[in-house]
């Protein structure tokens, strides 16, 4: 039988307990009958010879192993009840770690989706950045280098670990159908969206025919002009625009939020057909790469090829390319110095945090006061003080748990307006969501939390002078507690005045 | 009447075994098979019996159904499961080193006070 079968069928499983000791009773009731004594005797010697019935049942409650869930589960509820006998108290402190957990939900759902998560590409760790290095180029300063078209050719060409793609930056007019508009054009490599693995969301991709120079003018849409500017009409597919005076057919449209570090491009046209001088020149670096691990390959294998090939293209074409040579990293999202203004953040809110757990810490201490004398009964029907302990967490990690509830629903409503209220633009907010991640953390916030407020209620359980509490219930210690009532206090002026 | 001693910490849970080996038994001729065999030497309390069957099923040593006894009433019956046997054989292997061993402690005793 499993855990959940002990819990769920704790009625029965008490019914088999009483009525196999009741067996046991009977059967022996009736043997020292057989033998001659009075039945009435007979029965209340089988149970002073049995022990305390009760007594043996808790020891059988404890032998099936599953004891301290069924007391969680019991806790669980009596800390339920207990909240809703309260409701004030209910109200307040949910409503203080609803906020608190809320806020650190939303922070860590933009730290999350900036720094932390993965790129939105399939296999994202196989995925590679190429990017051009020499001795005297500052990348801390500049941001890293480019890569010349040509040399791009050749890496292309002569790497077996990588599967190379490129793109150019560019802008242009797109004149028609419509007014004519300023638009980001990129000049990508007939393979950049196979290997990025993103389909096209309609039509078709470059062919190599088209991805050389002279082939037929073909372009791909951005996914946010297509829909700004032919309000998504599908029979676009086909139809002719006009790009800085040149016509193109367009033949696809590029997924949603599709976008090379951190831009959206409005368009798409083959690299190869741009002739331009920059492009036939190994001096100006002007192609961005992204390049995917063929498989079994490595990083370090990759990085050995490129060096290799470096070396070559730099013995061969001195001029342009002495002292350099071309690094693969893995690809990561361009989030620029947004890293840093995050930790400050998700610290400043776990501060808040902090402050929310030390009102509740105070509040369930105040109430903790009044339940003196509950715990003075429990400890003198005989529960230990570990199990006083626990019965203080569950209540108060429940709390947490239902604050931490209410919080992620604050923070769903509410990480749209923030994202939207940055300053700035903020990098990949347009991936930015509650997933199960966010879940997970702010769950194990919220459990933390609530082990941490309620520790000063549950170690103050210990229970002294048993019987004078008992006695006089409440007023007695209400003194003591003040004082730590005060310790918790102190902190909370320091932490405020740094938020 | 005689003096009846106390079980060792422990054996009782290798009694209940070696008891069940033999075929299944519910709780109340379990108690009455040890009262038996032990010719009322041992005295095992009644209520301690329980939870130890408990504890043996809980680990596996010991598996449970409800079946009818001759006098047509419901009663848990226990057997040995194949780690119950396993377990039966360790502890008792164990048990009779354990007693070789006090046995020859207070023979050297004995030979030292003569």
């Amino acid at each position: 039988m499993n855990w959940w079968n002990r819990l769920w069928r704790r009625k029965q499983m008490e019914q088999q307990l009483e009525k196999e000791l009741r067996f046991h009773l009977d059967q022996y009731a009736a043997d020292l009958i057989a033998r001659g004594s009075d039945p009435e005797d007979a029965r209340s010697q089988a149970r002073i010879t049995f022990g305390g019935s009760e007594q043996v049942k808790e020891d059988c409650r404890d032998a099936r192993g599953t004891r301290w869930l069924e007391d969680l589960w019991r806790d669980f509820a009596y800390a339920l009840r207990m909240l809703q006998q309260k409701p004030g108290f209910a109200a307040v402190a949910l409503i203080t770690l609803a906020l608190g957990t809320g806020v650190t939900t939303v922070m860590f759902t933009v730290f999350e989706s900036v720094l932390l998560k993965p790129l939105p590409y399939p296999e994202p760790d196989k995925l590679v950045a190429v990017h051009g290095h020499s001795e005297t180029w500052n990348a801390a300063l500049y941001g890293e280098q480019n890569v010349a078209y040509l040399d791009f050719r050749d890496c292309r060409r002569e790497s077996r670990s990588l599967d190379l793609a490129g793109w150019v930056f560019n802008t242009g007019t797109l004149s028609e159908p419509g007014e004519p508009e300023h638009v980001d054009e990129f000049e990508a490599s007939a393979n950049l969206f196979s290997v990025l693995r993103v389909p096209l969301f309609r039509g078709r991709n470059f062919s190599p025919e088209e991805d050389r120079p002279g082939g037929a003018r073909v372009a791909i849409l951005g996914y946010s002009l297509w829909h700004r500017r032919f309000s998504g009409n599908r029979a676009v597919l086909g139809m002719g625009v006009v790009l800085d005076g040149n016509r193109y057919t367009v033949i696809g449209i590029a997924p949603e939020g599709l976008r090379l570090e951190g831009d959206e491009a409005d368009v798409y046209t083959p690299m190869a057909q741009d002739t331009a001088r920059y492009m036939l020149n190994r001096g100006p670096h002007p192609v961005g790469v992204i390049a995917r691990l063929r498989p079994h390959a490595t990083l370090a294998q990759a990085q050995t090829e490129l060096s290799v090939i470096g070396h070559r293209l730099a013995a061969q074409y001195p001029d342009t390319n002495k002292d350099r040579t071309f690094v693969a990293q893995r690809l990561r999202p361009a989030v620029g110095n947004v890293r840093s203004t995050l930790w400050l953040l998700l610290g400043a809110v776990g501060l808040v945090l902090l402050i929310a757990c030390v009102n509740v810490a105070s509040l369930l201490l105040a109430r903790a006061v009044s339940r003196e004398r509950e715990f003075g009964v429990r400890a003198a029907l005989g529960a230990p003080r570990s199990r006083l302990i626990r019965q203080c967490l569950t209540e108060s990690g429940v709390l947490g748990i239902l604050g931490g509830v209410l919080g992620v629903l604050i923070a769903a409503v509410g990480i749209r307006p923030f994202v939207r209220l940055w300053p700035g633009s903020l990098p990949r907010a347009e991936e930015v969501a509650i997933d199960w991640r966010v879940l997970v953390f702010t769950i194990t916030v919220s459990l933390l939390s609530g082990f941490l407020f309620g520790l000063a209620p549950a170690l103050r359980a210990p229970i002294r002078d048993l019987e004078q509490k008992l006695r006089a219930g409440a007023r007695t210690i209400a003194a003591s507690s003040r004082r730590l009532h005060a310790d918790l206090s102190c902190p909370r002026l320091p932490l405020r005045s740094c938020c | 009447m005689s003096i009846k001693s106390d079980l060792p910490q422990g054996t009782l849970d290798l009694l209940i075994l070696k008891v069940v080996a033999l075929r299944p038994l519910h709780g109340y001729a379990i108690a009455q098979r040890l009262q038996q065999v032990s010719r009322d030497v041992v005295q095992v309390p009644q209520g301690s019996l329980y939870p130890a069957l408990h504890r043996l099923e809980n680990r596996g040593c010991l598996a449970a159904d409800w079946k009818e006894t001759e006098t047509g009433r419901d009663a848990k019956f226990y057997r040995l499961t194949r780690k119950g046997r396993a377990q039966l054989q360790t502890e008792a292997a164990s048990w009779q080193r354990l007693t070789k061993a006090v046995g020859l402690i207070l023979e050297m005793a004995d030979g030292g006070a003569e």
